[in-house]
């Protein structure tokens, strides 16, 4: 899982991502966002529901075709140049189908040949990750339709990390995964970005990114409202409160409402 | 409590009509009332009272069987236990209410029509005959009511394992089967008409409880009280029996019934896509729906006419296979959801995915069509038949292995992803339209071969005779090789498009299709599929829709019956005439007939189709 060694051009960010928009109808999901995540950097991204997270990420590694802008991994364009870029990019998207008929281990030989990778390796990879994410054992023979969320969530990690890419762009990584997977995937993260590979993660826990990430950025109504690395936010207040400054408070009037909730 | 049952399904009806679907009722009532008429003029038929007896056994076993049947393509009753599970409501209160509600339904009506057949049958036999058979109807509904819920709660429970998908498969292809060669069956009630059923058969279908009401007033008619009684006696003992069953199970969750495992291995390997592909066919239950409706379809079509001891249709069985199976797999893609962002992102993997697609359905359904070509060339030994079901098979297999890629990316209807519906029964997509698209496409393709063919009949023996062997190789290589190759280009410049078809439905103006919260967005998706889902069907007014339908049956009797199958007896020399109108005109007029039956099914066809996209373009 050590992520390949860098190219030369150190100043080559790993992720830019420059005035991407993608409209439906006529509400535009992502607006002309500008993101530039750096080579070994964590960043988290965070935003309320329907911000354009998912969009944005869908857009930024090519499985949705934005309006407007582009997306480069490495200076490789991902439409342009869309080969290279997806070798160097692991990507766990929303809550998408995966060859639902196919176990855990089936499912990672799959991928690894999808990417020619040799069969020691795939073996030698699936079996590591499977073990560190709990799918071995009595799941091994559990096929992928029969997963919990956790478990779907965990296999696609795995999906993610199998051919080794250097930028991992993940969306909402730790939901329903259960604590002991959720430590187990912690350090697989903090071990890729020691090692110099890059990770994008959206999330709502406030304490995760806080914890793992070295950058944050906040979206809200489909733009980035604010980008910053994680010690000058830290230095002004909690994650949370920068947060809610940029996102907005809820309402306050929650003593009102549901009055007869005692 | 009971009441309140019976209202909230009356109020479930209600919102249906509402909702559009009242074309769709009136024509259920209009189909189901007509059917019991039938049943009861069989009743009145002028034939020896032992075969008239058989035939009304007949038809009302058919009726028992229909309905216990029915609920495993309809989905079953929409008011069920399951609802009131979490109620504080005794499963007795809750049976007798769903049973009120059951017995006051439109369906219930149609039954008790139907089954009214034995108070006919009775009124010729006296007074006590009569007295026997009102009991007699009634219990025979309640028996059919409760059997059919019971069989709907089984149904559920296994619709998503593959036993529950193969049955599904069977009876639908046996529907299918059966209006199309209803002929077939009419010729041998005909035939039977004066001697009755064979013993063995007779005795069988006394044994249905269906039977039995008309058995019991036979009884009360030639005096036997006794017989008369012990039969009533069973059939409400067998009622209560059910009955009490069904109170058991009311609420019964639904249960996997099979869950699919995969071999436990030491260590991960390489998997190909054919690999994946293959193993798709294998434990995935709506692909196996797949295969099973299309060989179901193929044995029935063609062994059906063994009944008249016509055995012409045998050899092309795998030509029938092959012939639903690129309708059964026209949306090979879309059928595997949004999995498709695996090929989107990783490097090249596109063209990979597209041949090992084509060729796992080439093991499935040329591996299971050759065989049936080869034991129908076996067991109708009709050396002129061989190089038509050889060399049709091949070109339409070829032609199909090409499609089934081509037409589901670009054609490509969603379909909800299995992991989001795992809890109901599996949607699916309205795939009519483009069925007949992809049949009639593969016959398109196949029609050079055809026309070698029949140029090499006429001409008899010479060079000529290797032209459809030529065209049927050239099209089982080139067809799969170049629509393959369409499907590749395809798919790596519109993939994410596709992928957004995937993910919104087909409505690509959904302001709503962010999807940033799986919940939301899954819901969000859900509702846009169904206001998609309104299809022409049911925006037709009542009018349009007996006219569409009648167009419709009248096109599949010319084109098919009267059209396609005279043409093969006329091949075949099979020297029946039956009821096929071309076969019964002078030599000469008899193959111009039979094409022109065919033209008219299409001009039929094209009828029904305006009426169709009439009432569609109403709804846009």
């Amino acid at each position: 899982m050590t992520p390949t060694p860098r190219a030369a051009d150190d100043a080559t960010p790993a992720l830019l991502v420059s005035g991407l928009r993608r409209a439906f109808g006529d509400t535009t999901a992502v607006d002309g966002v500008d993101l530039v995540v750096e080579p070994g950097s964590f960043t988290g991204l965070l935003g309320p529901n329907g911000a354009g997270k998912s969009t944005l990420i869908a857009c930024t590694v090519g499985l949705d075709r934005p309006d407007a802008g582009s997306s480069k991994v490495f200076g490789l364009d991902v439409w342009r140049q869309p080969l290279d870029a997806r070798r160097l990019l692991g990507v766990l998207p929303d809550n998408l189908a995966l060859p639902e008929h196919l176990s855990g281990s089936e499912l990672l030989g799959y991928w690894g040949r999808l990417h020619g990778m040799a069969p020691a390796t795939v073996g030698s990879r699936a079996n590591d990750l499977l073990r560190l994410l709990e799918l071995d054992g009595s799941a091994s023979r559990t096929l992928v339709r029969d997963y919990s969320t956790g478990m779907r969530k965990k296999i696609g990690i795995a999906v993610a990390l199998l051919h080794a890419p250097r930028v991992l762009v993940l969306d909402e990584p730790f939901e329903a995964v259960d604590p002991l997977s959720a430590i187990a995937i912690r350090g697989i993260l903090e071990q890729f970005v020691g090692a110099g590979g890059s990770v994008v993660m959206s999330s709502h826990s406030m304490l995760l990114v806080e914890h793992l990430c070295d950058a944050v950025s906040i979206m809200v109504g489909g733009r980035i409202v604010r980008t910053a690395p994680m010690a000058d936010v830290l230095s002004q207040g909690t994650l949370e409160e920068a947060f809610l400054s940029a996102a907005g408070r809820p309402h306050d009037d929650h003593d009102q409402e549901l009055s007869w909730l005692t | 409590m009971a009441d309140v049952i019976v209202q909230l399904d009356r109020t479930l009806v209600r919102n249906r009509v509402a909702g559009g679907k009242a074309a769709q009722r009136a024509l259920g009532a209009t189909l189901g009332f007509s059917l019991a008429g039938t049943t009861l003029l069989l009743a009145l038929l002028e034939i020896p009272p032992a075969a008239r007896r058989d035939l009304v056994c007949l038809a009302l076993g058919l009726w028992l069987i229909g309905w216990m049947v029915a609920p495993s393509f309809t989905g079953g009753p929409e008011l069920t236990g399951q609802f009131f599970r979490l109620h504080p409501v005794r499963r007795s209160t809750l049976t007798r209410g769903l049973l009120a509600a059951a017995c006051t339904g439109l369906p219930a009506m149609v039954a008790l029509a139907a089954f009214a057949t034995i108070v006919v049958a009775a009124i010729p036999l006296g007074p006590g005959a009569v007295l026997v058979s009102v009991p007699a109807t009634l219990l025979s509904v309640l028996v059919v009511i409760v059997a059919a819920r019971l069989t709907a709660i089984w149904f559920a429970a296994v619709s998503r394992s593959r036993v529950g998908a193969a049955i599904s498969s069977v009876v639908t292809a046996a529907i299918i089967v059966v209006a199309q060669h209803s002929w077939i069956l009419l010729i041998a009630i005909m035939v039977h008409a004066e001697t009755g059923l064979p013993g063995g058969l007779g005795t069988a279908l006394a044994v249905l409880p269906s039977s039995w009401g008309l058995l019991a007033v036979d009884a009360a008619g030639g005096g036997e009280w006794g017989l008369a009684l012990a039969l009533l006696g069973a059939l409400a003992a067998l009622g209560v029996l059910l009955y009490l069953w069904w109170t058991r199970v009311v609420t019964a969750a639904p249960l996997r019934a099979s869950v699919v495992r995969a071999p436990r291995r030491a260590t991960a390997s390489p998997v190909s896509a054919l690999r994946k592909e293959l193993l798709g066919w294998r434990r995935d239950s709506l692909r196996l729906q797949d295969v099973v409706l299309p060989v179901a379809y193929a044995l029935g079509t063609t062994a059906l006419p063994l009944v008249i001891g016509f055995g012409g249709l045998l050899p092309f069985t795998g030509v029938a296979l092959v012939l639903l199976g690129v309708a059964t797999s026209c949306n090979l893609y879309g059928a595997s959801g949004t999995s498709l962002w695996m090929l989107l992102l990783a490097p090249g993997a596109l063209r990979e995915d597209v041949r090992g697609r084509q060729l796992a359905w080439l093991v499935v359904f040329g591996g299971l069509g050759a065989a049936f070509t080869a034991a129908g060339c076996l067991l109708h030994p009709d050396p002129a038949l061989v190089p038509w079901a050889v060399c049709s098979f091949l070109a339409l297999l070829g032609a199909s292995s090409g499609l089934v890629v081509l037409l589901s990316v670009y054609a490509l209807v969603p379909v909800a992803d299995p992991h989001t519906t795992k809890h109901s029964p599996a949607g699916h997509s309205d795939l009519t339209g483009p069925g007949f698209v992809a049949i009639a496409a593969a016959l398109v393709l196949a029609a050079p071969t055809v026309g070698l063919l029949a140029a090499a009949t006429l001409a008899g023996d010479g060079w000529s005779r290797w032209g459809p062997v030529a065209s049927a190789c050239a099209t089982a290589v080139l067809a799969p090789w170049v629509l393959g190759r369409a499907a590749i280009v395809r798919l790596s410049q519109r993939g994410p498009e596709l992928m957004h078809t995937m993910r919104s439905g087909t409505t690509d103006d959904a302001a709503d299709a962010e999807t940033d919260e799986s919940g939301i967005g899954t819901d969000a998706t859900a509702e846009r599929d169904r206001v998609s889902r309104v299809s022409g069907f049911e925006s037709m007014r009542p009018a349009e829709s007996a006219a569409f339908w009648t167009l419709f049956i009248a096109a599949i009797l010319a084109a098919v019956p009267q059209g396609l199958v005279a043409a093969v007896h006329l091949l075949a020399d099979s020297g029946i005439t039956g009821w096929f109108v071309a076969l019964s005109l002078p030599e000469d007029l008899q193959l111009p007939a039979a094409v022109a039956f065919i033209l008219l099914g299409l001009l039929l066809a094209a009828g029904a189709a305006r009426i169709f996209a009439h009432a569609r373009a109403r709804v846009e």
